[in-house]
């Protein structure tokens, strides 16, 4: 019997000289003149015989009616998937789908918001705030919840914000225009787009009340909602919001997060210790002088970081986590001695672990309580022992399966 | 731009399409450039042409890789509406305007399994259009086919296509290597793997073994 084991190369050869590339024509036919043999009606060699018969199986062809079919449906038009989505929903549905994804992309940011004196009002005011900020940031999600958005669904009359179960006031009115003292309230109520309804396919974005020095992350995409100023005069409610994020410039007591200025109380602790880069969360009531978007904030406090402040002497501790200041006797030691001075190499000062040389006494990292304004340069933190968790990301990444 | 296929231009001479001489369709592997060039600039008689002379192509190849001659229509169908979608953006690389073609399809024929897969459905019996044997022939040439696809689509995807372009489209190695943009060496490789698993599939089992031991001794 034949040897039947190729190599690759001897095959494809095998195959090239019984099934000629080019060649369609039904087995036993001889091949055209400058092709000698003829396509093989079968083989005895089972590779070759499959191709055979792959080769020999009778080829679909397409009638003039199917090819008439298929050019009839390729050339459809075909619509939008929205479009479809749209023409599947009617065109509510489609309004609360969209509003869907804006409350669903800022959830989380919303929570944030804090309501304190009216809760309803707070409420109204979150859950409004919701369909704007689809394209911002966080910072401008939480700004934005000082003003009430209303969702315009086009050619409809029911309000989305009842359809979402917000409490809203249902009168038609006029966008009222934006107040222009920086004191004005927050608290507001959601309206059905009465008169401004915009006929229009996309909905436009109409400015927030916001003081007008303060810069703002302005929306600039997701047309899928009308944002209208349209508030309620409460004077006596001021929106408060929080503000989370890396710390830009730090003049004083005023920090800058994502462009919008925050003045801290001259003796918050947090500025003794704050950094650029650090991730603060700034909550308080809205407007201010001279710009600043919160004057008094009620909380402040740097993310991922330990603070301590010994209640007698106002001394400030921060622990950033990386074993590089050792924690003052009369801060919490949080298993330091554990965690930074097991893997540390022996040194003659045992105690010493990773600690910084140059600062006084027994507790470096300790700063006095009225501590310069002025940002401290960043140092990169040495590498904690033992490796930390910034390190290599290690392999899997280029896996591309 | 968006491109569409004019009305009349398809059923303008039915016979053309009657017969579709195999010499026709084998111009497909020429060079088509020329009529890209007309048909991107919105020459619906060239757009047209192109669908006519590509369309049996892929639907053949469509066809074995799928159940029905009615998936076969519709997937033939989406690639030709992406081929118009496409077709502005189409720049020639070198590689035949076929490999973007069947690329096409493959990917259409990956994401329609991948819909069967949440979706199954009951497959009916098959008949071969434009065959006019014998009863007694067409039974056994259509269970000849089904076997075939049946165990094709056993396959990987690239198996498939290496074996449709070979042994069904007739392709030389050098061909499938641009339309898949891989080395001839490449291509040699898989379809000697791909030969192997579909002898396997058809149900030849002794005959792999047999393959594999170097034949002659068993």
């Amino acid at each position: 019997m034949t040897d039947f084991q190729h190599d690759p190369d001897s095959l494809g050869d095998l195959l090239d000289s019984v099934l000629p590339p080019g060649q369609v024509l039904p087995p036993g036919q001889p091949l055209p003149p400058g092709q000698p043999g003829v396509v093989p009606a079968q083989s005895d060699d089972p590779l070759v015989e499959a191709a055979v018969r792959l080769a020999n199986a009778p080829k679909p062809t397409l009638s003039p009616e199917a090819l008439a079919r298929i050019r009839e449906k390729a050339s459809a038009p075909e619509e939008g998937r929205l479009d479809r989505a749209a023409s599947r929903l009617g065109p509510l549905p489609l309004g609360l789908l969209l509003l869907a994804a804006g409350l669903i992309t800022v959830g989380g940011i919303t929570a944030l918001l804090l309501g304190r004196d009216n809760h309803s009002a707070a409420l109204t005011a979150t859950e409004t705030a919701t369909i704007a900020p689809t394209t911002t940031t966080t910072a401008s999600a939480t700004v934005s919840a000082t003003v009430t958005v209303e969702a315009s669904l086009t050619q409809t009359t029911a309000p989305t914000a009842t359809a979402t179960g917000m409490a809203t006031t249902a009168v038609p009115t006029e966008t009222p225009p934006a107040p222009s003292s920086t004191s004005a309230p927050a608290t507001s109520t959601a309206q059905p787009p009465a008169a401004t309804a915009n006929t229009s396919a996309a909905p436009v974005v109409v400015a927030s009340p916001v003081p007008s020095s303060t810069p703002m992350p302005v929306p600039t995409e997701s047309p899928t909602a009308e944002v209208t100023p349209d508030l309620v005069s409460e004077p006596t409610l001021p929106g408060t919001i929080v503000i989370e994020g890396p710390v830009e410039t730090i003049s004083e007591n005023v920090i800058v997060i994502y462009d919008i200025q925050i003045a801290l109380p001259a003796d918050e602790p947090l500025l003794q210790v704050v950094e650029i880069g650090d991730v603060v969360r700034v909550g308080g009531d809205l407007g201010g002088a001279d710009g600043l978007l919160i004057e008094t904030p009620t909380v402040a406090q740097i993310i991922g970081v330990n603070i301590d402040i010994n209640p007698a002497t106002g001394e400030v501790y921060r622990d950033d986590g990386d074993c590089r200041i050792r924690p003052p006797s009369w801060a919490p030691a949080r298993n330091w001695r554990a965690l930074c001075q097991r893997n540390a190499a022996p040194t003659a000062d045992s105690s010493a672990g990773s600690y910084t040389p140059g600062q006084s006494g027994n507790t470096p990292g300790v700063v006095p309580p009225v501590a310069p304004p002025v940002a401290p340069p960043v140092a990169p933190p040495p590498a904690p022992p033992g490796g930390g968790n910034g390190g290599g990301r290690g392999g899997g990444d280029d896996d591309d399966d | 731009m968006l491109f569409t296929f004019s009305p009349g231009f398809a059923l303008s001479s039915p016979s053309l399409h009657l017969s579709m001489p195999k010499a026709k369709e084998r111009m497909a592997t020429f060079d088509l450039q020329p009529l890209i060039q007309r048909a991107q600039q919105g020459d619906e008689a060239a757009i047209g042409s192109l669908y006519e002379r590509c369309a049996p192509l892929i639907y053949r190849y469509i066809y074995y890789r799928v159940s029905t001659t009615e998936d076969a229509e519709d997937l033939t169908a989406e690639v030709f509406k992406r081929m118009l979608e496409g077709l502005p953006r189409y720049r020639h690389t070198g590689a035949p305007f076929e490999a973007w073609l069947y690329r096409i399809a493959a990917a259409r024929v990956v994401d329609f399994r991948r819909r069967q897969k949440r979706r199954p459905v009951i497959q009916l019996a098959e008949t071969l259009e434009d065959s006019k044997p014998k009863p007694e022939e067409q039974v056994v040439q259509r269970l000849e086919v089904e076997e075939l696809r049946r165990a094709l689509r056993q396959l990987n995807d690239e198996q498939q296509t290496i074996l449709l372009l070979r042994f069904v489209e007739r392709k030389s190695h050098q061909e499938v290597a641009d339309i898949l943009g891989k080395s001839m060496t490449a291509v040699k490789s898989a379809q000697h793997r791909a030969l192997v698993l579909l002898v396997s599939a058809l149900g030849s089992e002794d005959k792999v073994r047999h393959y594999l031991r170097g034949g002659g001794n068993d």
